[in-house]
Protein backbone atom coordinates (compact mmCIF):
# COMPACT_ATOMS: atom_id res chain seq x y z
CA UNK A 1 0.00 0.00 0.00
CA UNK A 2 1.27 3.48 -0.82
CA UNK A 3 2.50 5.59 2.08
CA UNK A 4 0.07 8.41 2.93
CA UNK A 5 1.26 11.84 1.86
CA UNK A 6 2.20 14.16 4.74
CA UNK A 7 -0.63 16.27 6.08
CA UNK A 8 -0.44 19.79 4.69
CA UNK A 9 0.47 21.90 7.65
CA UNK A 10 0.03 25.60 8.02
CA UNK A 11 2.42 26.59 10.72
CA UNK A 12 0.10 28.22 13.21
CA UNK A 13 2.75 28.17 15.92
CA UNK A 14 5.12 30.22 13.79
CA UNK A 15 2.35 32.68 12.94
CA UNK A 16 1.44 33.16 16.62
CA UNK A 17 5.08 33.62 17.52
CA UNK A 18 5.57 36.37 14.99
CA UNK A 19 2.35 38.12 16.06
CA UNK A 20 3.51 38.01 19.69
CA UNK A 21 6.90 39.45 18.80
CA UNK A 22 5.30 42.24 16.80
CA UNK A 23 2.74 43.00 19.54
CA UNK A 24 0.00 42.15 17.08
CA UNK A 25 -3.30 41.37 18.79
CA UNK A 26 -4.22 38.84 16.15
CA UNK A 27 -2.16 36.41 18.26
CA UNK A 28 -4.98 36.30 20.83
CA UNK A 29 -7.80 34.63 18.82
CA UNK A 30 -5.26 32.29 17.24
CA UNK A 31 -3.99 31.11 20.63
CA UNK A 32 -7.56 30.89 21.88
CA UNK A 33 -8.78 28.76 18.98
CA UNK A 34 -5.72 26.60 18.64
CA UNK A 35 -4.55 25.98 22.20
CA UNK A 36 -7.52 27.21 24.27
CA UNK A 37 -8.97 23.75 24.92
CA UNK A 38 -5.71 22.43 26.40
CA UNK A 39 -4.94 25.62 28.35
CA UNK A 40 -8.37 25.89 29.92
CA UNK A 41 -8.35 22.21 30.78
CA UNK A 42 -4.88 22.46 32.33
CA UNK A 43 -6.11 25.29 34.56
CA UNK A 44 -9.28 23.42 35.45
CA UNK A 45 -7.21 20.37 36.36
CA UNK A 46 -5.67 22.46 39.14
CA UNK A 47 -8.49 24.73 40.30
CA UNK A 48 -11.36 22.23 39.76
CA UNK A 49 -13.92 24.89 39.06
CA UNK A 50 -15.02 25.78 35.55
CA UNK A 51 -15.95 29.41 36.28
CA UNK A 52 -12.76 30.10 38.17
CA UNK A 53 -10.77 28.35 35.42
CA UNK A 54 -12.20 30.82 32.91
CA UNK A 55 -11.15 33.75 35.12
CA UNK A 56 -7.63 32.38 35.42
CA UNK A 57 -7.52 31.69 31.67
CA UNK A 58 -8.34 35.33 31.04
CA UNK A 59 -5.48 36.44 33.30
CA UNK A 60 -3.18 33.97 31.57
CA UNK A 61 -3.95 35.47 28.17
CA UNK A 62 -2.98 38.91 29.47
CA UNK A 63 0.25 37.47 30.89
CA UNK A 64 1.05 35.81 27.59
CA UNK A 65 0.47 39.08 25.83
CA UNK A 66 2.79 40.92 28.22
CA UNK A 67 5.51 38.29 28.08
CA UNK A 68 5.10 37.38 24.41
CA UNK A 69 8.42 38.93 23.44
CA UNK A 70 10.30 36.98 26.09
CA UNK A 71 9.27 33.61 24.67
CA UNK A 72 12.35 31.74 23.49
CA UNK A 73 11.74 29.04 20.88
CA UNK A 74 15.11 27.45 21.63
CA UNK A 75 13.85 26.49 25.08
CA UNK A 76 10.81 24.53 23.90
CA UNK A 77 7.64 24.80 21.86
CA UNK A 78 5.11 27.58 22.18
CA UNK A 79 2.58 25.02 23.40
CA UNK A 80 4.83 23.91 26.28
CA UNK A 81 5.37 27.56 27.20
CA UNK A 82 1.62 28.29 27.15
CA UNK A 83 0.82 25.22 29.24
CA UNK A 84 3.55 26.13 31.76
CA UNK A 85 2.14 29.65 32.21
CA UNK A 86 -1.39 28.26 32.52
CA UNK A 87 -0.36 25.66 35.09
CA UNK A 88 1.64 28.15 37.16
CA UNK A 89 -1.15 30.73 37.11
CA UNK A 90 -3.62 28.07 38.25
CA UNK A 91 -1.31 26.98 41.08
CA UNK A 92 -0.87 30.64 42.13
CA UNK A 93 -4.63 30.95 42.19
CA UNK A 94 -5.01 28.00 44.56
CA UNK A 95 -2.59 29.74 46.93
CA UNK A 96 -4.61 32.94 47.01
CA UNK A 97 -6.55 33.79 50.15
CA UNK A 98 -9.88 33.92 48.30
CA UNK A 99 -9.36 30.44 46.88
CA UNK A 100 -8.52 28.92 50.25
CA UNK A 101 -11.50 30.64 51.85
CA UNK A 102 -13.91 29.50 49.13
CA UNK A 103 -12.60 25.95 49.21
CA UNK A 104 -13.31 25.72 52.91
CA UNK A 105 -16.95 26.59 52.36
CA UNK A 106 -17.38 24.22 49.39
CA UNK A 107 -17.67 20.47 49.67
CA UNK A 108 -15.42 18.18 47.65
CA UNK A 109 -18.42 17.05 45.58
CA UNK A 110 -18.52 20.41 43.89
CA UNK A 111 -15.05 19.86 42.50
CA UNK A 112 -16.18 17.24 40.07
CA UNK A 113 -17.97 18.06 36.86
CA UNK A 114 -21.65 17.47 37.56
CA UNK A 115 -23.96 15.23 35.56
CA UNK A 116 -26.31 18.09 34.83
CA UNK A 117 -23.69 19.88 32.79
CA UNK A 118 -22.88 16.75 30.84
CA UNK A 119 -26.55 16.19 30.18
CA UNK A 120 -26.94 19.76 28.99
CA UNK A 121 -24.06 19.34 26.57
CA UNK A 122 -25.55 16.15 25.19
CA UNK A 123 -28.82 17.94 24.52
CA UNK A 124 -26.88 20.65 22.74
CA UNK A 125 -25.17 18.07 20.55
CA UNK A 126 -28.50 16.60 19.51
CA UNK A 127 -29.85 20.01 18.70
CA UNK A 128 -26.89 20.84 16.55
CA UNK A 129 -27.28 17.64 14.56
CA UNK A 130 -23.78 16.40 15.26
CA UNK A 131 -24.87 13.82 17.75
CA UNK A 132 -24.74 11.06 15.16
CA UNK A 133 -21.00 11.46 14.51
CA UNK A 134 -20.18 11.75 18.17
CA UNK A 135 -22.31 8.73 18.88
CA UNK A 136 -19.98 6.59 16.76
CA UNK A 137 -17.51 6.87 19.61
CA UNK A 138 -18.31 4.24 22.23
CA UNK A 139 -19.57 5.80 25.46
CA UNK A 140 -16.56 4.56 27.45
CA UNK A 141 -14.11 6.20 25.04
CA UNK A 142 -16.02 9.48 24.99
CA UNK A 143 -16.02 9.54 28.76
CA UNK A 144 -12.26 9.09 28.83
CA UNK A 145 -11.68 11.83 26.23
CA UNK A 146 -14.00 14.20 28.06
CA UNK A 147 -12.37 13.57 31.41
CA UNK A 148 -8.81 13.89 30.10
CA UNK A 149 -9.20 16.73 27.63
CA UNK A 150 -12.18 18.78 28.76
CA UNK A 151 -13.17 18.18 32.36
CA UNK A 152 -9.88 18.78 34.10
CA UNK A 153 -9.24 15.32 35.49
CA UNK A 154 -5.66 14.27 36.22
CA UNK A 155 -4.43 10.84 35.14
CA UNK A 156 -4.62 9.66 38.73
CA UNK A 157 -8.18 10.88 39.12
CA UNK A 158 -9.23 9.15 35.91
CA UNK A 159 -7.64 5.92 37.13
CA UNK A 160 -9.53 6.19 40.42
CA UNK A 161 -12.81 7.26 38.88
CA UNK A 162 -12.80 4.51 36.23
CA UNK A 163 -11.18 2.00 38.53
CA UNK A 164 -8.25 1.13 36.25
CA UNK A 165 -4.47 1.08 36.71
CA UNK A 166 -2.58 4.27 35.88
CA UNK A 167 -0.74 2.57 32.99
CA UNK A 168 -4.03 1.52 31.43
CA UNK A 169 -5.22 5.16 31.41
CA UNK A 170 -2.35 5.98 29.07
CA UNK A 171 -3.05 3.13 26.65
CA UNK A 172 -6.82 3.69 26.75
CA UNK A 173 -6.32 7.38 26.02
CA UNK A 174 -4.31 6.39 22.98
CA UNK A 175 -6.94 4.02 21.60
CA UNK A 176 -9.77 6.47 22.33
CA UNK A 177 -7.87 9.18 20.49
CA UNK A 178 -7.09 7.00 17.49
CA UNK A 179 -10.81 6.22 17.17
CA UNK A 180 -11.63 9.91 17.52
CA UNK A 181 -9.16 10.69 14.75
CA UNK A 182 -10.80 8.20 12.42
CA UNK A 183 -14.04 10.15 12.92
CA UNK A 184 -12.78 13.74 12.70
CA UNK B 1 12.96 2.99 21.76
CA UNK B 2 12.38 3.40 18.02
CA UNK B 3 10.10 6.08 16.66
CA UNK B 4 7.18 3.72 16.08
CA UNK B 5 7.32 2.60 19.73
CA UNK B 6 7.55 6.21 20.82
CA UNK B 7 4.44 7.14 18.83
CA UNK B 8 2.58 4.17 20.31
CA UNK B 9 3.70 4.81 23.87
CA UNK B 10 0.77 7.13 24.62
CA UNK B 11 3.06 9.99 25.64
CA UNK B 12 1.95 12.28 22.81
CA UNK B 13 -1.69 11.97 23.87
CA UNK B 14 -0.71 13.06 27.39
CA UNK B 15 1.41 15.88 25.98
CA UNK B 16 -1.50 17.31 23.96
CA UNK B 17 -3.71 17.10 27.06
CA UNK B 18 -1.10 19.15 28.97
CA UNK B 19 -0.73 16.29 31.44
CA UNK B 20 3.06 15.96 31.32
CA UNK B 21 5.57 17.65 33.60
CA UNK B 22 7.68 20.49 32.18
CA UNK B 23 10.67 18.22 31.65
CA UNK B 24 8.60 15.54 29.93
CA UNK B 25 6.96 18.13 27.68
CA UNK B 26 10.32 19.56 26.70
CA UNK B 27 11.47 16.05 25.84
CA UNK B 28 8.47 15.66 23.49
CA UNK B 29 9.37 19.07 21.98
CA UNK B 30 12.89 17.81 21.30
CA UNK B 31 11.54 14.66 19.66
CA UNK B 32 9.13 16.75 17.57
CA UNK B 33 12.02 18.92 16.40
CA UNK B 34 14.05 15.86 15.50
CA UNK B 35 11.30 13.73 13.93
CA UNK B 36 8.70 15.43 11.72
CA UNK B 37 6.42 12.42 12.16
CA UNK B 38 6.13 13.25 15.88
CA UNK B 39 5.27 16.86 15.08
CA UNK B 40 2.69 15.66 12.59
CA UNK B 41 1.15 13.30 15.14
CA UNK B 42 0.85 16.16 17.67
CA UNK B 43 -0.79 18.44 15.11
CA UNK B 44 -3.16 15.75 13.95
CA UNK B 45 -4.30 14.83 17.50
CA UNK B 46 -4.78 18.49 18.34
CA UNK B 47 -6.75 19.11 15.15
CA UNK B 48 -9.20 16.25 15.78
CA UNK B 49 -9.63 17.26 19.43
CA UNK B 50 -10.33 20.86 18.46
CA UNK B 51 -12.78 19.68 15.84
CA UNK B 52 -14.51 17.40 18.35
CA UNK B 53 -14.59 20.22 20.90
CA UNK B 54 -16.14 22.59 18.40
CA UNK B 55 -18.82 20.16 17.28
CA UNK B 56 -19.83 19.07 20.75
CA UNK B 57 -19.81 22.44 22.51
CA UNK B 58 -16.75 21.56 24.59
CA UNK B 59 -14.51 24.31 23.19
CA UNK B 60 -13.94 27.43 25.33
CA UNK B 61 -16.96 29.76 25.04
CA UNK B 62 -16.61 32.40 22.31
CA UNK B 63 -17.84 34.98 24.86
CA UNK B 64 -14.66 34.30 26.77
CA UNK B 65 -12.56 35.39 23.79
CA UNK B 66 -14.68 38.52 23.42
CA UNK B 67 -14.17 39.31 27.09
CA UNK B 68 -10.40 38.79 26.80
CA UNK B 69 -10.25 41.10 23.80
CA UNK B 70 -12.28 43.72 25.68
CA UNK B 71 -9.87 43.59 28.61
CA UNK B 72 -7.01 44.25 26.21
CA UNK B 73 -8.67 47.33 24.83
CA UNK B 74 -9.38 48.57 28.38
CA UNK B 75 -5.75 47.95 29.36
CA UNK B 76 -4.52 49.98 26.46
CA UNK B 77 -6.82 52.86 27.36
CA UNK B 78 -5.52 52.82 30.94
CA UNK B 79 -1.91 52.83 29.81
CA UNK B 80 -2.55 55.76 27.51
CA UNK B 81 -4.13 57.93 30.20
CA UNK B 82 -1.49 56.94 32.75
CA UNK B 83 1.33 57.96 30.50
CA UNK B 84 -0.23 61.43 30.34
CA UNK B 85 -0.89 61.42 26.61
CA UNK B 86 -4.31 62.98 27.24
CA UNK B 87 -2.76 65.84 29.26
CA UNK B 88 -0.16 66.54 26.66
CA UNK B 89 -2.70 67.41 23.96
CA UNK B 90 -2.49 71.20 23.38
CA UNK B 91 -5.53 73.44 23.68
CA UNK B 92 -7.35 73.68 20.36
CA UNK B 93 -6.71 76.83 18.35
CA UNK B 94 -9.92 78.88 17.94
CA UNK B 95 -11.39 78.37 14.49
CA UNK B 96 -12.84 81.36 12.71
CA UNK B 97 -15.25 79.36 10.57
CA UNK B 98 -17.30 77.16 12.97
CA UNK B 99 -18.93 75.20 10.10
CA UNK B 100 -15.51 73.86 9.24
CA UNK B 101 -15.28 72.36 12.67
CA UNK B 102 -18.64 70.56 12.19
CA UNK B 103 -17.71 69.41 8.71
CA UNK B 104 -14.42 68.06 10.09
CA UNK B 105 -16.30 66.27 12.88
CA UNK B 106 -18.71 64.70 10.41
CA UNK B 107 -15.85 63.67 8.13
CA UNK B 108 -14.02 62.17 11.09
CA UNK B 109 -17.10 60.24 12.20
CA UNK B 110 -17.63 58.93 8.68
CA UNK B 111 -14.00 57.93 8.48
CA UNK B 112 -14.16 56.16 11.86
CA UNK B 113 -17.31 54.36 10.75
CA UNK B 114 -15.67 53.33 7.49
CA UNK B 115 -12.59 52.10 9.32
CA UNK B 116 -14.67 50.03 11.73
CA UNK B 117 -16.57 48.58 8.79
CA UNK B 118 -13.39 47.80 6.87
CA UNK B 119 -11.78 46.29 9.95
CA UNK B 120 -14.78 44.01 10.51
CA UNK B 121 -14.79 42.99 6.85
CA UNK B 122 -11.09 42.20 7.10
CA UNK B 123 -11.65 40.14 10.23
CA UNK B 124 -14.47 38.19 8.71
CA UNK B 125 -12.43 37.60 5.53
CA UNK B 126 -9.59 36.32 7.67
CA UNK B 127 -11.98 33.98 9.47
CA UNK B 128 -13.36 32.75 6.16
CA UNK B 129 -9.85 32.22 4.87
CA UNK B 130 -8.94 30.19 7.94
CA UNK B 131 -12.08 28.08 7.54
CA UNK B 132 -11.29 27.53 3.86
CA UNK B 133 -7.72 26.53 4.65
CA UNK B 134 -8.92 24.06 7.24
CA UNK B 135 -11.57 22.65 4.86
CA UNK B 136 -8.95 22.36 2.15
CA UNK B 137 -6.72 20.47 4.55
CA UNK B 138 -9.51 18.07 5.42
CA UNK B 139 -10.32 17.52 1.75
CA UNK B 140 -6.67 16.84 0.96
CA UNK B 141 -6.56 14.23 3.73
CA UNK B 142 -9.83 12.72 2.50
CA UNK B 143 -8.53 12.55 -1.05
CA UNK B 144 -5.32 11.01 0.07
CA UNK B 145 -7.30 8.26 1.82
CA UNK B 146 -9.39 7.67 -1.27
CA UNK B 147 -6.28 7.47 -3.44
CA UNK B 148 -4.70 4.97 -1.12
CA UNK B 149 -7.81 2.85 -1.18
CA UNK B 150 -8.06 3.11 -4.94
CA UNK B 151 -4.51 1.97 -5.53
CA UNK B 152 -5.08 -0.85 -3.10
CA UNK B 153 -8.34 -1.96 -4.68
CA UNK B 154 -7.00 -1.78 -8.22
CA UNK B 155 -3.92 -3.79 -7.44
CA UNK B 156 -3.90 -7.09 -9.32
CA UNK B 157 -2.24 -9.04 -6.56
CA UNK B 158 -5.42 -9.28 -4.47
CA UNK B 159 -8.50 -11.45 -4.64
CA UNK B 160 -11.57 -9.42 -3.91
CA UNK B 161 -14.36 -11.18 -2.04
CA UNK B 162 -17.52 -9.07 -1.77
CA UNK B 163 -19.54 -9.70 1.39
CA UNK B 164 -23.31 -9.19 1.17
CA UNK B 165 -25.70 -8.29 3.99
CA UNK B 166 -27.73 -11.18 5.41
CA UNK B 167 -31.28 -11.16 6.79
CA UNK B 168 -30.28 -9.22 9.95
CA UNK B 169 -29.00 -6.24 7.91
CA UNK B 170 -29.75 -6.65 4.18
CA UNK B 171 -28.21 -3.29 3.22
CA UNK B 172 -24.89 -3.98 4.90
CA UNK B 173 -21.83 -4.74 2.77
CA UNK B 174 -18.05 -4.95 2.90
CA UNK B 175 -15.19 -6.31 0.80
CA UNK B 176 -12.41 -8.60 1.83
CA UNK B 177 -9.08 -8.47 -0.01
CA UNK B 178 -6.77 -11.44 0.10
CA UNK B 179 -3.15 -10.97 -0.92
CA UNK B 180 -2.39 -13.75 -3.43
CA UNK B 181 1.22 -14.08 -2.33
CA UNK B 182 1.37 -13.26 1.35
CA UNK B 183 -2.20 -14.35 2.19
CA UNK B 184 -2.72 -11.14 4.17
CA UNK B 185 -6.41 -10.48 4.78
CA UNK B 186 -7.79 -6.93 4.67
CA UNK B 187 -11.35 -5.80 5.17
CA UNK B 188 -12.84 -2.71 3.59
CA UNK B 189 -16.01 -1.57 5.34
CA UNK B 190 -18.82 -0.43 3.08
CA UNK B 191 -21.83 -0.10 5.33
CA UNK B 192 -22.28 -1.78 8.68
CA UNK B 193 -24.68 -0.89 11.50
CA UNK B 194 -23.04 0.61 14.62
CA UNK B 195 -22.61 -2.35 16.98
CA UNK B 196 -24.18 -2.14 20.44
CA UNK B 197 -21.84 -1.11 23.23
CA UNK B 198 -19.44 -3.88 24.26
CA UNK B 199 -19.74 -5.66 20.91
CA UNK B 200 -17.58 -5.90 17.85
CA UNK B 201 -17.68 -7.53 14.42
CA UNK B 202 -15.56 -10.58 13.72
CA UNK B 203 -14.56 -12.17 10.42
CA UNK B 204 -14.61 -15.96 9.99
CA UNK B 205 -13.54 -18.34 7.22
CA UNK B 206 -15.86 -21.30 6.76
CA UNK B 207 -14.61 -24.70 5.63
CA UNK B 208 -16.44 -28.04 5.85
CA UNK B 209 -19.04 -26.50 8.12
CA UNK B 210 -16.44 -25.12 10.57
CA UNK B 211 -15.83 -21.45 11.24
CA UNK B 212 -12.18 -20.36 11.65
CA UNK B 213 -11.42 -17.03 13.28
CA UNK B 214 -9.67 -14.42 11.12
CA UNK B 215 -10.02 -11.44 13.43
CA UNK B 216 -12.14 -8.69 14.93
CA UNK B 217 -12.35 -5.23 13.39
CA UNK B 218 -13.69 -1.71 13.95
CA UNK B 219 -16.94 -0.98 12.14
CA UNK B 220 -15.87 2.59 11.32
CA UNK B 221 -12.34 2.22 9.99
CA UNK B 222 -12.33 1.99 6.26
CA UNK B 223 -9.54 -0.47 5.57
CA UNK B 224 -8.04 -2.76 8.17
CA UNK B 225 -5.47 -5.48 8.05
CA UNK B 226 -6.79 -8.46 9.98
CA UNK B 227 -4.42 -11.42 9.76
CA UNK B 228 -2.44 -13.72 7.55
CA UNK B 229 -4.70 -16.66 6.68
CA UNK B 230 -3.02 -19.44 4.74
CA UNK B 231 -5.81 -22.05 4.65
CA UNK B 232 -8.35 -22.50 1.91
CA UNK B 233 -12.00 -21.79 2.68
CA UNK B 234 -15.45 -21.94 1.13
CA UNK B 235 -16.94 -18.71 2.39
CA UNK B 236 -16.22 -15.68 4.55
CA UNK B 237 -18.66 -14.51 7.20
CA UNK B 238 -19.01 -11.62 9.60
CA UNK B 239 -20.79 -12.05 12.91
CA UNK B 240 -21.44 -9.74 15.84
CA UNK B 241 -19.52 -10.84 18.91
CA UNK B 242 -18.57 -9.48 22.32
CA UNK B 243 -15.75 -6.92 22.29
CA UNK B 244 -12.41 -8.62 21.70
CA UNK B 245 -14.02 -11.47 19.75
CA UNK B 246 -15.29 -14.99 20.49
CA UNK B 247 -13.79 -18.42 20.10
CA UNK B 248 -16.86 -19.76 18.32
CA UNK B 249 -18.94 -17.84 15.83
CA UNK B 250 -22.44 -16.78 16.91
CA UNK B 251 -24.08 -17.79 13.64
CA UNK B 252 -27.49 -16.41 14.61
CA UNK B 253 -25.82 -13.00 14.54
CA UNK B 254 -24.27 -13.31 11.09
CA UNK B 255 -24.34 -9.96 9.30
CA UNK B 256 -22.35 -10.57 6.11
CA UNK B 257 -21.33 -13.47 3.94
CA UNK B 258 -19.44 -13.96 0.66
CA UNK B 259 -17.75 -16.62 -1.49
CA UNK B 260 -14.53 -16.42 -3.42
Amino acid sequence: MAQPAPIISINTEEQIRSFLTENDERAIPLIFNHYGVAMLNTINRVVKDECLAEDVFQKVMVKIWERGRSYNAAKGSLFTWLIRISKNAAIDETRSKEFIRDRKSNSIDNFVFNDGAIHQKKTQERNEGVWETVHLLPESQRLLIDMAYFQGFTQKEIAEELNMPLGTVKTRMRSALSLLRSLY
Amino acid sequence: MNIEEYLNSGIIELYVAGMLSDEESLEVDRMAEKYPVVKQEIQSIRASLNQYAKQTGRAPRPELLASIQRSFTADRRDTNSESGIADAIPEPIPVRRPWLRYAAAVALLLSVGLNVYLYQTLNSSNDELRTLISQNQQMAEGMNNVQNQLSFIQSASYYKIPLQGLQIAPEAYANVYLDKDTRDVYIQIGDLPVPPSGHQYQLWAEKDGHMHNIGVFHHNKQIQHLAVFGDTFESLNVTLEVEGGSENATVEKAYLSGRI
